[in-house]
């Protein structure tokens, strides 16, 4: 899993991943795929600070 | 008026202006027409053809039409089979006696918050068409304001028909997730998306609501009495602009709230609703992504392409977060039964800006647009956005928020509510 907003840790999860999905990745598009994983990796970082517990079971369903 | 004759006079309403606001991409003026003469021969029969006979409406271009390629503002769609089927919020209102003359422009895939298509080009803002109409589904926004139509549908997965309904001058509505079919409207993130309406009036917005909502319309807490209201502080007090503030303020008093309450972990909410709609909408995506990425705009490809290499790890930590939410916001609805909140940080910025700079804080465009609406699409509660209007300024939305399956609440306050 890429974490940390570091791109130098993002790019080679963007190249390996691409190749594992069958994505096509030319330069251009890699950098800005890059950069959008960045700016989500910033806000997975902060998203996984959070300190949850094993009651935060996402399968216990909806209040609607 | 007779049912053609509406159709005719939304057919020539939107010839008139939609080459200047872009808000229509298809016209299905023949269909409409069809249906309009079923819709008077029956009146004529003496029958009733419902609370909506022969009031024409648009729906944004990611509906299913029966016969149509249902393109979803992009061109990565073409040539995909004809939808068998009209989408279930269209047969609902169409079931209402309403009629569907057209299709509108949005975000290619709905993956935005401005309606500046690649494609089709960007929807102008008819208060000021220098601006944008907000988005997704801006050409439903703007078609409403433009009175093309008294009602246009859209998505809201993250605000979609929040953001344009504030920045038009509309009502726009956010049911109870799963609280309006979705069936046969093109996905962004599964467990995220909805379906909702947009209108110039509270009446309006009663019918349509009702429409689409006719298992839930009878029977549902419409008495407004005794409510009690908290406004959200914190992260939903900054930045905003002066109008917006006033915005929220006016609300406020009319409602009587003297309360303000902090929302849970907001701006992790956000970042939640973020990295869901990113790992779902990437998974939708991924087959059209590997064969016609080409096909796709170059901004939504990119951001369609990091989508669908969103780790697991932090899809399932951000659904582990919403149940956390879910959780906590249990207490706030013991204490309160709508909350308000600004829908939009600002009014509608200008087409050709990048970036706006709101309270001294510079923010992208976009994004800005999401920033009170999307923590609140987490949390899968009804959400109506009200508009405001002050002389010589563009209007402004405020939000009310109520729980879980009260979004008949949400309608009743909005005709009590004419600012």
């Amino acid at each position: 899993m890429a974490s940390a907003m570091d791109e130098s840790n993002i790019r080679p999860y963007v190249r390996s991943t691409a190749t594992l999905l069958n994505v096509a990745l030319d330069v251009g598009r890699e950098n800005a795929v890059v950069a959008v994983m960045t700016r989500l990796a910033a806000m997975a970082d902060h998203l996984l600070a959070f300190p949850l517990d094993a009651d935060e079971d996402p399968t216990s369903g909806a209040p609607a | 008026m007779s049912a053609v004759a509406a159709v005719t006079e939304a057919v020539d309403a939107i010839a008139a202006s939609n080459g200047d606001l872009k808000a229509v991409t298809m016209l299905l003026e023949e269909r409409a027409l069809r249906r309009a003469r079923e819709i008077d021969a029956a009146a004529a029969r003496g029958e009733r053809p419902g609370p909506l006979a022969g009031v024409p409406f648009l729906a944004k271009n990611l509906f299913d039409v029966e016969g149509v390629v249902t393109r979803a503002g992009s061109r990565a769609t073409d040539g995909d089979a004809p939808a068998a089927a009209d989408a279930d919020a269209i047969r609902l209102l169409e079931e209402a006696g309403a009629i569907l003359v057209g299709l509108t422009n949005m975000d290619e895939f709905a993956y935005g918050f401005v309606t500046q298509n690649q494609h089709d080009g960007a929807t102008r803002n008819p208060l000021d068409l220098a601006c944008i109409a907000g988005g997704s589904s801006g050409g439903s926004a703007a078609a409403v304001a433009a009175k093309m139509v008294r009602i246009a549908i859209g998505s809201d997965t993250n605000g979609s028909v929040r953001v344009p309904a504030a920045l038009c001058g509309l009502f726009g509505f956010r049911p109870t997730f799963g609280g309006i079919s979705k069936r046969g409207a093109f996905p962004l993130a599964y467990s995220l998306d909805t379906v909702g309406p947009l209108t110039r009036t509270a009446d309006d917005l009663a019918l349509a609501v009702a429409a689409l909502r006719p298992k839930a319309a009878m029977g549902q807490r419409r008495d407004v009495k005794g409510l009690r209201f908290a406004r959200l502080g914190g992260y939903f007090e900054h930045p905003v602009t002066p109008a917006v503030r006033r915005g929220v303020e006016r609300v406020c008093a009319v409602l009587g709230v003297t309360e303000t309450v902090e929302f849970p972990e907001p701006q992790r909410a956000r970042e939640a609703a973020f990295l869901i709609t990113s790992a779902e909408a990437g998974e939708t995506h991924l087959a059209r992504l590997r064969s016609r990425s080409d096909e796709y705009g170059d901004v939504v490809r990119e951001r369609l392409i990091a989508a669908a290499l969103t780790p697991s790890a932090w899809y399932a930590h951000a659904l582990r977060f919403r149940t956390w939410l879910f959780a906590h916001l249990g207490p706030l609805f013991d204490r309160y039964d709508v909350l308000v909140a600004p829908t939009t940080p600002c009014e509608a910025p200008p087409i050709d800006a990048t970036h706006v700079t709101i309270d001294g804080v510079e923010l992208e465009k976009g994004p800005a647009m999401g920033t009170f609406t999307q923590p609140l699409a987490l949390t899968q509660l009804p959400a109506l956005s009200v508009p405001v209007f002050s002389q010589g300024e563009k209007p402004v939305g405020v939000q009310l928020i109520a729980r879980w399956n009260e979004d008949e609440t949400l309608v009743a306050l909005a005709k009590g509510i004419a600012l």
